[in-house]
C-alpha cells in the first residue's frame, strides 16, 4: 500500500504540469460539444482526434483524450435533460427523470445533480483503478501464453453475450469478432515474416493499419449513417425552455445529496465493476444502475417524473466505467470497451504497450496518468462544464448538419492520410468505412469487430507459441488451471447467454433499441 | 431485416469462408510460406457461426411464413434506402482518387460542396464558405507543420505565391 502512495507521489510530480492540465481541459471541452451532439459519440471525437496526436507528449496526449472520454460521458446528460434527446446512448437512462424535472423548471437541479453524481462514481472509479491495477498487474505477470490466449478468448465472448435480444445477435456477434481477427491476420505473419493475404500489394505488408480501421468503422461509417436520417433530425417540441427556472438553493444541495447518497455509492461500485469486465460498457452500466435505484426505492417514489436517484444512479454508473475500463488494459493489455481501444492506440502511437510491464518498467506514466484521472473528473466538471452548459444549449439548437457531417468526412480522411502520408491508405479507410456501414445495416455489432482486430495479433501470438511449447497438443489449454477456468467460463457465458435468449429475459430493464451502437 | 435477408447474409457468409478455405488460403498463405493453422482456426469459426446464423435464419424464416399477413415476427429492422449513403461513398471515393491529381485544396473544395448538398444543405453561401475556408485552414496548418498534404494547382499557386 505504501509503495502505491509512493508511487503516486513520483507520477504526481512527473504528471502535474500546466501542459497536462491544459490538455485535460481541452480534451473535456472537446468531449462536451462531441458528447452533445447527436450521432457523434465521444469515442467518435477520440478517434478523429487520435491520429493527431503522434507529435504530442505521452501524457499530453493520453489526457486529452481522457479529458475527451470524461466529456463526453457527461455532456450526453446535458442534451437529455434540456431536449430529451440524450447526445450519448448511457444518457438515455438519465434522460427519463432528467427531462420531467427540467419539465418542472429544475433545470439547473437536474444539470447538478448529473454534474456531482458523475464526479462521485468517476472518483470511486478512479480510486479502484489505482488500488486495484498494481497487484492485478502482478498476477498478469506470471501468465503464460495459454492463459493469455484463453482470457481474450474470454474477454472476446463476454463482449458478444451482452448483445441484443436474439439468438442471431449472438451470432453475428460473433460473426463480427471473427471477421476482425481475419482482418489482424492481414500483412505479414508477426512469427515468421511471410506474407498473408496481401495480394501482391506492398502497402499490405505491414497489415492494415489500427487507426485507419477505428476512424472507417466508428467515424465514416456513422457518416453514411447519418446520410439516411437527411431532414429525420428535429427538435421537436422539446423547444429547451421553460417558462420558470427555479433556483437551486445550498440547502436543497446538501438534501439531495444525502437523499442519493446511498445510491451514488452503489452505483458507483456496480459501474466500476461492470467497467472492469471487458465489453459491458457505459451503456449496460448506466441502465443497470438506474434499474437497481428504481427497484430498491420505496413504493411512493417518483422514477420517471424527476426523481433526483434516477438521475444520480446511471450518471455516477456510466462515469464509474470511464475509468474502470482502463483496469484490463493497464494490467493485462487487453482494452475492454472502445474507448480503451482508442487509449490503446494511443499508447502504441507513443512507442509504449499497454500491459503489466509498461506499468514495471515506466511506473511514473501511469501512476501520473492516475493522478490526472483523478484530477479529470473535478477539473473537468467545475471548471469546464457548469460554464460550457448554455454554450451546449446554443451549439445543438444551431449546428448545421448537412455542412457538419462533410466536415467530419474531411477530419477523417486528413487525419488517416496524415498517419503515413500514402494515398493508399485512404482507398482502404473508404472501403473499410463502407463495409462498416453494410455491417451496421446488417445489424452487426462494430465495437466487437474493433476488439477483435487489436486483441487479433496478442491471441495469434499466444496461442502459437502455446502451440509450438506443447508441441502442438492443444491439451496445454486444458492442462493450465486458469487457462481451462477461463475456457469453462466463456462457455458458460455463451451458454448461458443463448439459453437467455432463447427463454426471453423477463423484468429485466433493456436498452432501448435506437441506443445500440 | 426480414428472414429472406438473413439467409441471403449467411449464404454470402458461407460461401466466402469456403473461398477461403480452397482458394484464399492456398494461395494468399500457404503459397507464400506461412502457417495455415491460425487462419484455418479462424476460418472455421466464421463457418461454424455462419451455419449457426443459418439456422436461426431458417427458423426465423418459417416463423413469418407462419405469421403470414404480420410478417414482422423476426424483423430486425434496417432496410432502408441507401441512396444517399451510396453518393456520399461515390463522392468521397471520386475524391480521394482525384487528390493525388487535383490536390488537396480544389478536390476538398468540390467534395465539401457536393456533401453538403447530399446532406441536404440549403444555404449556398454557408456551404461555399466552408468549402472554402476549411481546405485552406488544413492546408495551412499543415504547412506550418512541415508536412505535405498532395498537391496540384491551387497549392503550386499558393507556393508560387508564398516562396
Amino acid at each position: 500500500m505504501g509503495e502505491i502512495f509512493n508511487h503516486l507521489w513520483d507520477g504526481a510530480v512527473y504528471a502535474l504540469s500546466a501542459w497536462n492540465i491544459l490538455a485535460i481541459i481541452i480534451g473535456y471541452i472537446i468531449g462536451i460539444i462531441a458528447g452533445a451532439i447527436p450521432g457523434v459519440m465521444a469515442v467518435t471525437a477520440m478517434v478523429l482526434i487520435l491520429p493527431y496526436t503522434f507529435t504530442l507528449e505521452p501524457l499530453f496526449a493520453i489526457s486529452l483524450l481522457m479529458g475527451i472520454y470524461k466529456g463526453g460521458a457527461y455532456a450526453g446528460s446535458i442534451t437529455a435533460t434540456l431536449f430529451n434527446i440524450p447526445g450519448t446512448p448511457e444518457a438515455a437512462a438519465t434522460a427519463l427523470d432528467s427531462y420531467p424535472m427540467f419539465k418542472q423548471g429544475m433545470q439547473k437541479r437536474s444539470l447538478e445533480i448529473a454534474l456531482w453524481a458523475s464526479v462521485f462514481g468517476g472518483t470511486v472509479s478512479n480510486l479502484l483503478l489505482v488500488f486495484t491495477a498494481p497487484p492485478l498487474a502482478e498476477v498478469a505477470l506470471r501468465l503464460g501464453p495459454p492463459e493469455i490466449a484463453a482470457l481474450i478468448l474470454f474477454s472476446l465472448t463476454a463482449v458478444i453475450t451482452l448483445l441484443g435480444d436474439s439468438r442471431m445477435d449472438i451470432w453475428k456477434g460473433f460473426i463480427s469478432i471473427t471477421l476482425g481477427l481475419m482482418l489482424a491476420t492481414v500483412g505479414l505473419d508477426n512469427m515468421s515474416a511471410s506474407r498473408r493475404y496481401v495480394f501482391g500489394i506492398e502497402d499490405l505488408d505491414n497489415g492494415v493499419p489500427f487507426v485507419l480501421t477505428i476512424i472507417a468503422m466508428l467515424a465514416l461509417s456513422e457518416v453514411f449513417i447519418q446520410a439516411e436520417k437527411v431532414g429525420s433530425f428535429t427538435l421537436g417540441d422539446a423547444a429547451g425552455a421553460v417558462s420558470r427556472i427555479i433556483p437551486y438553493t445550498w440547502k436543497q444541495r446538501w438534501k439531495d445529496l444525502k437523499f442519493c447518497l446511498k445510491d451514488l455509492i452503489r452505483s458507483s461500485f456496480v459501474g466500476s465493476l461492470l467497467g472492469a469486465l471487458p465489453g459491458i460498457g457505459a451503456t449496460t452500466a448506466a441502465f443497470v444502475c438506474y434499474g437497481e435505484a428504481r427497484r430498491s426505492a420505496k413504493k411512493d417514489a417518483r422514477f420517471g417524473n424527476g426523481d433526483p436517484r434516477g438521475i444520480a444512479a446511471p450518471e455516477a454508473g456510466n462515469n464509474a466505467v470511464a475509468a474502470s475500463s482502463l483496469i484490463p488494459l493497464i494490467t493485462l493489455g487487453i482494452p475492454g470497451s472502445v474507448a480503451a481501444a482508442v487509449m490503446y492506440g494511443a499508447f502504441m502511437i507513443q512507442g509504449m504497450i499497454p500491459g503489466p510491464m509498461l506499468m514495471m518498467e515506466h511506473p511514473e506514466i501511469i501512476y501520473g496518468l492516475f493522478v490526472l484521472l483523478i484530477i479529470t473528473d473535478f477539473l473537468g466538471a467545475f471548471v469546464v462544464a457548469l460554464p460550457f452548459i448554455s454554450v451546449v444549449q446554443k451549439i445543438f439548437k444551431n449546428l448545421n448538419y448537412s455542412l457538419f457531417f462533410p466536415g467530419v468526412v474531411v477530419c477523417c480522411v486528413v487525419g488517416v492520410y496524415a498517419e503515413e502520408f500514402n494515398v493508399f491508405n485512404l482507398r482502404i479507410f473508404l472501403m473499410l468505412g463502407f463495409v462498416g456501414y453494410i455491417m451496421r445495416k446488417m445489424g452487426m455489432s462494430i465495437p466487437p469487430f474493433i476488439l477483435a482486430f487489436i486483441l487479433g495479433p496478442i491471441l495469434e501470438r499466444n496461442t502459437r507459441t502455446a502451440l509450438l511449447l506443447s508441441n502442438d497438443s492443444p491439451m496445454i489449454f486444458v492442462q493450465s488451471p486458469i487457462a481451462l477456468g477461463l475456457l469453462i467460463l466463456a462457455v458458460a457465458a455463451l451458454g448461458w447467454s443463448l439459453w437467455r435468449k432463447t427463454r426471453g429475459a423477463k423484468g429485466v430493464l433493456e436498452v432501448p433499441e435506437e441506443f445500440k451502437h | 431485416m426480414n428472414a429472406r435477408s438473413e439467409l441471403s447474409i449467411a449464404g454470402v457468409l458461407i460461401g466466402f469462408s469456403l473461398l477461403n478455405y480452397f482458394y484464399l488460403i492456398p494461395t494468399q498463405v500457404v503459397a507464400e510460406g506461412s502457417s495455415p493453422v491460425y487462419p484455418m482456426l479462424v476460418n472455421t469459426m466464421l463457418l461454424c457461426f455462419s451455419l449457426a446464423y443459418m439456422g436461426d435464419g431458417i427458423r426465423c424464416w418459417r416463423q413469418q411464413k407462419k405469421a403470414e399477413g404480420e410478417g414482422q415476427a423476426c424483423s430486425t429492422g434496417g432496410g432502408k434506402v441507401m441512396m444517399r449513403p451510396l453518393a456520399m461513398l461515390v463522392v468521397t471515393g471520386a475524391w480521394v482518387l482525384s487528390m493525388e491529381y487535383l490536390g488537396f485544396i480544389i478536390s476538398t473544395f468540390v467534395f465539401l460542396i457536393i456533401a453538403s448538398r447530399i446532406f441536404g444543405s440549403k444555404s449556398w453561401s454557408k456551404a461555399l464558405i466552408m468549402s472554402v475556408a476549411m481546405p485552406l485552414i488544413i492546408y495551412f496548418v499543415f504547412r506550418v507543420l512541415n508536412a505535405l498534404l498532395p498537391e496540384g494547382p491551387a497549392e503550386e499557386l499558393i507556393n508560387l505565391i508564398l516562396g
